[in-house]
């Protein structure tokens, strides 16, 4: 934590952006508010990710969660960019409730399906797409972190390249436990928002995810699979009960 | 029968068909038969958990004057199983409550709804039941008396999801024709948006309900069941000031409990009850507030329905009006129709499928502890 506080400090000086009314607001997500900031000195445009106050929630818990969710999402990026494998923005600065990081073009994976879908003159190269995906988070994993929050809003498509953002429920773990349920998180997540996906698309991302994950270690991602499966029953079984 | 004190069960006007958008409901019905004025009515048995309900709801089409059909409730009474403190609702002990009530209500139902007739099932249309999900054995006593009366009256029978009779009774009751849905009560914690003739679920708990874990707290305080636990533990959250510190669990749009039950029990050794129940209700309703807002950026839609027994919670229906509010939408206004299981939200799914010509044969009238809100095809909605 120390070190995050001095490197912050270090900065402090060279970083002046220009001021607020020149920035645009590109989105209102649910947390956040997504700004990009013109350029200035050297940097290029950035965007700047504020985590604003949240009335309905008790004070003490919005402080937390805004504070711990900035810092731990500028914490697993940076962890992501040691690794050149694993594409994410860059993270340039942090303070409290805010991030300013590398601004990325493209659309977001949901946006790029929905288009696909209205168009029908897009050919969506489904092969393509879950071996990028399940490649993606299997790395993601093999580093020791799960995402928390993998939708398709989550994911930038730069060509056919796939981007991660928005870390903000993500930690650094390997528990065979986290990893199914951020697989659990995006397999529903495609069923509730992308019912034209083929039907053996999630099959496909995992049976990827599996390979590449063996990498690491075979016989754990066996068990996160393994997993998948209970998290899945549990999820039925809750229905016992009116 | 004149031998029932018949009280009012039905206080609600009718509720215009076209504020909910469905599909126009199509005039040739051959699957059941109208009544000669042109009324639909249908009797509806709900007993999937602690509560036994029995409703009758009617549809009457567009007169000449009119543009648009109403529903109406004409009866809705119910009984509930209230276990002792420090114990909960178990299966047998739920089935035989709903088996000695049952015969009851019905009784009550049609008297309320059909003060003087002699043959009140002569005006029904169809039986609808809850075919899940929900306890066993419970769910089986009220499907027995389902399918009697179907076979006695000769009538058809219409197996409903009873998490779309919540949603369906709460777009009638509110008027709201597309909203993102809390699902919250003893056994489902869900958030559900509809697309494509499904209600999908977004988000839902991945392991304990939030109603179920209200539930086990209460029973750890030793808090009483009566009228409800989550009820009780509001009134002492009332009390509480200090916030203790819980496991904040989210995972996209999914969330857990069972850490901050884990959590709360051992603190019960040492700190109040009033600020328990205060830290756990900010904890809880935080989670469910957020992953809604989540479901609701995700769609784009600005207005929330909640349903289930735990919406009846008032510090949740504020901090939902809260978010809300900030995102210039609208929370619909909770509702007995809706929010606590009954009879009369059975018939109001029931009577659209009816309407759209889904009945459920005899040999297919088994009822499911497990039937997900996504199982239904809600063929009244535009695809
Ligand atoms: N580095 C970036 N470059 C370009 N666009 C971005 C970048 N970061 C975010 N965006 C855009 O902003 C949108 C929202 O960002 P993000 O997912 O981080 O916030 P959020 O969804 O509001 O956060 P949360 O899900 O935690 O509430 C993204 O879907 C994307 O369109
Ligand atoms: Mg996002």
């Amino acid at each position: 934590m120390e070190s995050t506080e001095a490197k912050t400090e270090s900065k402090e000086r060279s970083f002046a952006p220009p001021p607020r009314d020149q920035w645009t607001l590109i989105t209102q997500g649910a947390e956040a508010r997504i700004w990009k900031v013109p350029p200035f000195d050297n940097n290029d445009s950035l965007i700047c990710k504020e985590r604003f106050p949240k009335s309905y929630r008790h004070p003490d818990l919005d402080e937390r969660l805004i504070k711990s969710r900035t810092r731990s999402e500028a914490r697993v990026l940076e962890k992501c960019a040691k690794k050149s494998e694993i594409r994410v923005p860059k993270v340039i600065r942090v303070e409290r409730n805010i991030l300013y990081m590398e601004c990325l073009d493209g659309p977001t994976l949901k946006q790029y399906l929905r288009d696909a879908v209205i168009s029908d003159s897009t050919e969506v190269d489904y092969k393509n797409l879950f071996q990028n995906l399940g490649t993606l988070i299997a790395r993601l994993h093999n580093l020791g972190v799960i995402h928390g929050d993998l939708t398709t809003s989550n994911v930038l498509m730069e060509g056919q390249e796939l981007i991660l953002i928005d870390f903000g429920l993500a930690k650094s773990t390997s528990s065979v436990e986290e990893q199914a349920v951020d697989l659990y998180v995006l397999e529903r997540a495609l069923q509730s928002t992308h019912p034209e996906l083929p039907e053996d698309f999630f099959d496909n991302v995992l049976k990827i995810y599996e390979e590449v994950a063996a990498v690491q270690t075979k016989k754990h991602s066996h068990s996160t699979l393994q997993r998948l499966e209970q998290v899945r029953l549990r999820g039925r079984k809750r229905e016992c009960f009116g | 029968m004149t031998s029932f004190k018949v009280v009012p069960t039905a206080t609600d006007g009718p509720c215009r068909e076209d504020s909910i958008e469905n599909l126009k409901i199509p005039s040739a019905q051959e699957q059941f038969k109208s009544n000669h004025n042109g009324d639909t009515i249908v009797l509806g048995i709900e007993g999937s958990a602690n509560k036994c309900g029995v409703g009758i709801l009617k549809y009457s089409p567009p007169s000449s004057a009119e543009t648009c059909g109403t529903y109406t409730i004409l009866a809705n009474p119910r009984k509930t199983f209230i276990p002792p403190t420090g114990e909960g609702f178990l299966p047998k002990e739920t089935a035989l409550h709903h088996q000695n009530h049952i015969v009851a209500l019905v009784r009550v139902a049609l008297l309320e709804a059909f003060p003087g007739e002699d043959k009140p099932e002569s005006l029904l249309s169809a039986i609808c039941f809850t075919k899940g999900p929900g306890m066993g054995a419970p769910l089986q006593s009220c499907a027995v008396c389902a399918r009697t009366l179907s076979l006695l009256w000769k009538i058809p029978l219409v197996g409903v999801n009873h998490c779309v009779g919540h949603i369906e009774m709460g777009r009638i009751a509110t008027g709201a024709s597309n909203p993102v849905i809390l699902y919250v009560s003893g056994g489902n914690t869900q958030v559900i948006a509809y697309s494509n003739q499904r209600y999908r679920i977004f988000g839902e708990t991945i392991d304990i309900a939030i109603g179920n874990c209200l539930d086990r707290f209460a029973r750890v305080v030793g808090l009483s069941n009566d009228p409800s636990p989550g009820y009780n533990i509001e009134q002492e959250a009332k009390k509480g000031s200090k916030f203790l510190t819980l496991p904040y669990v989210v995972k996209g749009m999914d969330v857990s409990f069972s850490g901050i039950l884990t959590k709360v029990e051992e603190l019960a050794k040492t700190e109040r009850v009033e600020d328990l129940c205060f830290s756990l209700q900010e904890t809880l309703f935080a989670m469910l507030v957020e992953t809604t807002e989540r479901a609701m950026a995700h769609t784009g839609v600005k207005q929330v329905l909640i349903v289930g027994g735990v919406g009846c919670n008032k510090r949740l229906q504020q901090m939902m009006e809260q978010m809300v509010e900030e995102r210039g939408g609208s929370v619909c206004a909770m509702d007995y129709r809706y929010c606590i299981d009954n009879g009369a939200m059975i018939c109001q799914a029931g009577i659209l499928a009816l309407q759209f010509g889904q009945i459920t044969k005899l040999e297919d009238s088994w009822c499911t502890q497990r039937y997900r809100t996504d199982q239904m095809k809600t063929i009244w909605r535009a695809p």
